[in-house]
């Protein structure tokens, strides 16, 4: 069950209406959010339910004894528990196939070695957002940052929550816990703005990812020859922009259903193309992954201390990248990031005594720089494997002598880009609620009839989101 | 708690919802969508044109659901590229056939390799198999027998798909403006052409239940013809015992396989016949697979017919080649 399909539109409406129209306490309308979320992951694969059950019951039975626990010995014993189950599971579902390939990869190389079938395992939609967040909470209690919780059936609530169980924001146990305990008192403002963040997602990721960038990103990166170098930029140009819209859109409507029923989410981007630097970008892209990778990941391997940054910071955008997916191309992606996050902190110093660098040219530049590198960087994000990545890259410098398997269709991808990065460098210091209260009431009822027709002929091209597979 | 160890860190006062008469913006947009939506859908109509489905691996599996239901021994599955799936029409193949269910598995973009493997292993299907064997997809070395996508689909879908499709289905037939071919830029660019170019509408559709829809934005260029390097003899020994092994499974449950090889124009034909002619090709591997061969350029009406691209047959065409693919099948019963 995704956003965009009419079915969950039903699911939703019936959901809605429970939480605000029946006549109980907050419990038993917590109640009906979790029974909800269970079918909502259970239209999918019923049998997979057990996966989550296991690790709510892990997570929850652990946090408590390691909260009673006094010994540290014995709180980190409990900690590995949940550490082993949660990333065990996490790497027997997503990374076996990984493992096997490598092996018979070298195994090919090295002349010898029989070969072994890959498993067939399904990847669990959602498994690597709620085992992040389910590990945020136990390493939250082993670092004495907070309590255990009191109900099972909160913590439980928060595991599954359906607006942002399969593809994130990554929520922290202590956000969700003090919306839980109380019920909190939303205006009607609130829930109408939840519906319309749930359309302007819907927009993003129907009309703009799916039909004007998504077919050029495909045919691009789908080209068994080539491509030439018009066709690379178009293409990269285009993917840069479905990924954001794809995933941005994806997190706007799980933020605005969430508010719809009076629960508050994290942001998840903010302008990441305005972005001057690589640090800046990563407090802009993802936000709630970044986040957590740098709290839970980068600082547990000492982060800034011990002279040993650098390191920590390419091991951290290395791991942030395998979570993506079981392939080297998703190494190389973290690797590249990793280099742009380095070699930032080495020039900052340097850059910064530049008077000609301060300023407006400077932060423009710096605007262009970051772009044009994080743009590189999704070749191999995007790309079938190394091979064609290798191909693509050729393709960038105007090493392969093809025709081009672009139309002139595809060149709509400019303005598209064009416009977005303008909206994203116009809304870097602002957010899009002040834009909105400024308007007037019929720009609003404007824009939104503008992306309800959109959305509604452009139905037929909707597609899967891209961050369900991860 | 310390605040550093949440994830909220944006300003919060930003977050706060615009207070606006989100009432009357609700019903005003509410009001011009069914205005808007009306509109669209009664121009459409007046044009001519019919509900259609977008060709998706969720259709695909619920006309194997549908197939699984059949009786033994009766039923026609179609099973090839865009040019069966939109080529041969199952209404008018059930109405000739007295009745007889018509299962469409074809899928457009892909060979009929895939599918064939999963009709032997995957179903007890033995009534008759209508099996695209298309040279241009077939003999060039490049192509690729990996499993296609909307069999993995088929064999990991998720548990509401069915129902989930069964509602799209429901709605997507009746209503015009969802059809996936009147999506913004296909109507705007045929809008902008037709006053250059004069490109005509409507836009030519198959009937919605069957799940048919052309690529009508290929309508009006002819394709470049399929490329590839032709397959030598040994090669075409082994083409035959891969696609042999699924043919004779079928076979021995009771199914007669007829290969179909439809009717191709202009460059598209003019290449594949100097490329992978027929008597180096078809007329070797063919035979081989004890099929009934059904090649267009063995059947006069099928060889009079013209596709407007070089591959894909209009409307009017696949009505024709329909009718005579149903007497073909009722004279062998």
């Amino acid at each position: 069950v995704i956003f965009n399909s009419l079915i969950f539109m039903v699911f939703f409406a019936v959901v809605f209406g429970l939480r605000w129209l029946l006549p109980a306490g907050w419990a038993a309308k917590k109640g009906v959010l979790l029974v909800a979320s269970i079918l909502f992951y259970g239209a999918w694969r019923a049998e997979y339910l057990l996966l989550i059950l296991i690790s709510t019951l892990i997570d929850w039975s652990v946090s408590k004894r390691m909260y009673a626990a006094s010994d540290p010995a014995t709180r980190k014993r409990w900690l590995l528990v949940s550490l082993c189950s949660n990333l065990g599971m996490l790497t027997f579902f997503k990374y076996t196939n990984f493992f096997v390939d490598n092996i018979n990869l070298i195994g090919a190389l090295s002349g010898h070695g029989e070969v072994i079938e890959p498993f067939n395992i399904l990847l669990p939609v959602g498994i690597s957002f709620y085992t992040f967040q389910t590990l945020s909470y136990t390493i939250d209690i082993y670092r004495d940052r907070m309590k255990p919780w009191g109900s099972f059936w909160d913590f439980a609530l928060f595991v599954t929550f359906f607006p942002q169980l399969v593809a994130g924001p990554i929520v922290r146990a202590v956000d969700f816990k003090a919306q839980c305990e109380q019920e909190v008192e939303v205006s009607a403002d609130v829930r109408w703005w939840g519906a319309a963040l749930c359309l302007v997602g819907m927009f993003q990721k129907i009309v703009l990812a799916d039909m004007f960038l998504a077919p050029t990103a495909d045919r691009v990166f789908g080209a068994v020859i080539g491509p030439s170098m018009r066709d690379v930029w178009l293409g990269v140009l285009a993917f840069s922009g479905q990924i954001y819209f794809d995933f941005a859109g994806y997190s706007i409507c799980a933020i605005g259903l969430a508010m719809m029923l009076g629960f508050v989410l994290p942001d998840n981007f903010n302008a990441p193309y305005a972005a001057k630097g690589f640090s800046d970008f990563w407090r802009r892209w993802h936000i709630s992954l970044s986040s957590w990778l740098k709290d839970y990941l980068y600082i547990s391997l000492g982060g800034n201390r011990g002279g040993a940054t650098e390191r920590n910071l390419m091991l951290t955008m290395l791991l942030g990248g395998l979570w993506h997916g079981a392939s080297w191309n998703f190494v190389l992606w973290g690797f590249l990031h990793g280099t742009y996050l380095v070699v930032e902190r080495r020039l900052r110093p340097v850059l910064g005594g530049i008077p000609a660098l301060q300023g407006r040219v400077g932060g423009a530049l710096g605007w262009a720089l970051t772009l044009f590198l994080v743009c590189l960087a999704w070749i191999p994000f995007r790309a079938k494997d190394l091979g064609a990545t290798w191909r693509i890259l050729a393709g960038a410098v105007g090493a392969n002598q093809v025709p081009s398997v672009t139309v002139n269709r595809d060149l709509l991808v400019i303005p598209v880009v064009v416009g977005m990065l303008v909206v994203q460098r116009a809304c870097r210091d602002t957010r899009l609620e002040v834009w909105v209260q400024r308007a007037p009431w019929w720009v609003v009822a404007l824009v939104a009839l503008v992306m309800f027709v959109s959305i509604l002929v452009n139905t037929g091209v909707s597609r899967a989101f891209v961050y369900f597979q991860f | 708690v310390r605040l550093s160890i949440s994830s909220f860190e944006f300003d919060s006062a930003g977050r706060r919802a615009p207070h606006k008469p989100w009432v009357k913006i609700g019903a005003v947009v509410l009001a011009a969508l069914v205005v808007v939506s009306a509109a669209l859908e009664l121009g459409w109509r007046e044009l001519g044109v019919r509900p259609g489905l977008a060709n998706t691996s969720s259709l695909w599996a619920l006309e194997v659901d549908r197939l699984k239901e059949a009786a033994p021994g009766s039923g026609v599955v179609l099973i090839g590229s865009s040019r069966v799936q939109s080529g041969l029409d199952p209404e008018v193949l059930e109405g000739a056939l007295g009745g007889e269910q018509v299962y469409n598995l074809s899928m457009s973009g892909y060979g009929s390799y895939g599918a064939l493997v999963f009709l032997a292993e995957q179903t007890d299907f033995s009534g008759t198999l209508i099996v695209e064997l298309w040279p241009s997809r077939m003999f060039w070395r490049e192509l690729s027998d990996e499993t296609p996508s909307f069999i993995k689909f088929y064999e990991e879908r998720p548990h509401s798909d069915g129902l989930e499709t069964r509602l799209d289905v429901w709605l997507g037939s009746r209503l015009v403006l969802l059809h996936p071919e009147l999506t913004m830029i296909p109507v705007l660019s045929r809008l902008v052409a037709s006053r250059f170019k004069d490109v005509p509408l409507p836009i030519e559709t198959l009937n919605a239940r069957r799940y048919g829809s052309l690529d009508v934005r290929a309508a009006n260029r002819e394709r470049a013809p399929a490329n590839g390097t032709p397959m030598s003899p040994g090669e075409l020994d082994e083409l035959v015992r891969r696609y042999g092994a699924p043919i004779k499974r079928l076979q021995a449950r009771g199914a007669t396989v007829i290969a179909y090889n439809p009717p191709l124009t202009g460059a598209s034909r003019a290449q594949e016949e100097a490329l992978l002619p027929r008597a180096r090709y078809w007329d070797v591997v063919v035979p081989q697979l004890g099929v009934v061969p059904v090649h267009y350029a063995d059947h006069e009406v099928l060889e009079s017919l013209d596709c407007y691209d070089g591959v894909h047959l209009g409307s009017r065409e696949v009505a024709i080649a329909s009718a005579y693919m149903a007497e073909l099948l009722r004279a062998r019963r």
